[in-house]
């Protein structure tokens, strides 16, 4: 296929898209036009979730690939864990599907994709206390970070630790029961030099995204298509 | 008796420590339990996928085709392009995939293109935009610190271009502005990275504690099947080292 049909024309719709997005939301013409848009807009977000559908269920089958490549080359060693990745994938789809097909085979029951019980089961004992545990077992490691983190070594460092023992005394118990005015000068940090310093980042986050737009206007921005020809 | 539920109440205690136990080192449990989010996570993913799918798509073609073929027959466009995100597994047609890429990429860059000049720039300006003279002192000097730590904040940032400052001659006065607001900004900014590295932590301890409840139940036995299950996981630790 030629480079026109390969390249040239997904860049042209992400073009016309944002050029269309961006000027129908600022520029109005007429309520008929304002309210095409609107609808055109719905659509379009729609679409997105449709799309994004696709690609979660793409990302499931790299993970499948990925471990039944892992079992083929590392053997033995690797061989149970991703078997046990790929049948709890695979048990967690298949009771979805079912759950699918019962909402439409007997809809009184009340029985969805997400709440078909076997998959609720594996959710709430394996998904949730897992997100949960691998979530906060990074605890342990910001403890030798804080280590690292509050050696004073010079003043900013200080500050540092000075401002983050105040919020953490004034977002707990024992730092009122030790000191009461911990809970406003906790209120004070966090509404005045806290959103004081994050303001420049806001300010630099939104001028890269403005960059990053005009960047895929013009089509410098390729990285999104993937392997190069 | 063990019911699934208590089962689970098992299965869900034997995950946290399992994956605990990856702070002392890598076991073959810890492992386990890695798999078995991974391929849950995954399964979760997909499943909510098919459960979007089912709501914007399925749901109303089947309920109220009529409806859905007059007003809604656009729906079939992003589901072929979805479909076309599966030829990337192809060598010869990888290329379709990018057409579906390509509208989630636009919408998404329209979408940010509209909020960020707004909300990223103009109202952060606008709300740095003080009066710094005035009757109540306490507002002047929070509005002192705001400006300053911002514009010291958006010199580190974005203003790169440090003005130089020649050898042996006295450096000029926007060298000095430059150089105070520089080191303005990086202050400011340590109070707040210090607020949210205590935030984070808060929130983590949180999660920490949450995880603990798990174990305040009235089955003691699941405790104790906890404690063995940790017990056993740092005995494979120490097999693994050696």
């Amino acid at each position: 296929m030629s480079l026109v049909v390969r390249r040239y024309a997904p860049q042209a719709i992400v073009t016309i898209i944002i050029l269309l997005t961006v000027m129908f939301f600022y520029f109005y013409v007429n309520p008929e036009t304002s309210e095409a848009f609107s609808r055109a807009d719905k659509a379009l977000s729609d679409w997105v979730v449709v799309i994004t559908s696709f690609a979660l269920i793409v990302g499931g089958i790299d993970i499948l690939r990925f471990h039944l490549v892992r079992m083929r080359k590392e053997g033995l060693r690797q061989a149970p864990f991703s078997a046990v990745t790929i049948s709890l994938l695979v048990l967690m789809v298949l009771f979805a599907l079912h759950g699918w097909y019962l909402s439409y085979a007997d809809p009184a029951a009340g029985i969805a994709i997400t709440t078909q019980p076997q998959f609720r089961w594996l959710y709430l004992n394996v998904y949730a206390p897992a997100d949960a545990a691998v979530y906060s077992i990074l605890v342990f490691y910001m403890a030798s970070a804080s280590y690292r983190a509050f050696r004073v070594r010079n003043p900013m460092a200080l500050l540092l630790l000075v401002v983050a023992l105040i919020v953490i005394f004034g977002n707990t118990t024992v730092g009122g029961l030790l000191w009461p005015g911990f809970l406003s000068l906790r209120d004070w940090v966090m509404t005045v030099p806290n959103t004081a310093a994050f303001r420049p980042i806001t300010i630099g986050a939104g001028l890269g995204i403005i960059i990053l737009g005009l960047r895929l206007l013009t089509w410098r921005e390729v990285s999104w298509m993937g392997r190069r020809e | 008796m063990i019911t699934w539920e208590v089962f689970g109440a098992w299965l869900s205690a034997a995950m946290v420590v399992w994956i605990y136990s990856f702070a002392y080192r890598d076991n073959a449990l810890y492992k386990l339990a890695e798999h078995m989010f991974v391929g849950t996570a995954a399964g979760y993913s997909i499943a909510l996928a098919l459960d979007s799918l089912n709501r914007v798509v399925v749901a109303p073609a089947v309920r109220s085709p009529e409806t859905f073929w007059a007003a809604s027959w656009h729906y079939v466009i992003p589901v072929v392009l979805g479909v076309l995100m599966f030829a990337k597994y192809s060598r010869k047609y990888y290329w379709l995939a990018r057409y579906a890429v390509a509208v989630n990429i636009a919408v998404g860059s329209g979408l940010a293109l509209r909020t960020a000049p707004i909300a990223n720039i103009v109202r952060q300006v606008t709300a740095t935009i003080l009066p710094l003279w005035g009757s109540d002192p306490v507002k002047v000097l929070n509005n002192w610190i705001l400006v300053l730590v911002t514009l010291g904040g958006l010199t580190y940032f974005l203003f790169t271009i440090f003005p130089r400052r020649v050898e042996g001659a006295r450096p000029s006065p926007a060298y000095w502005v430059y150089r105070s607001l520089y080191y303005i900004g990086i202050y400011g900014m340590m109070v707040g990275f210090g607020a949210l590295f205590a935030n984070t932590i808060m929130t983590r301890v949180g999660f920490l504690i949450s995880i603990y409840l798990i174990y305040i139940q009235p089955e003691a036995w699941a405790s104790i099947v906890a404690a063995v299950l940790a017990a056993v996981a740092i005995i494979l630790g120490i097999l693994r080292k050696r």
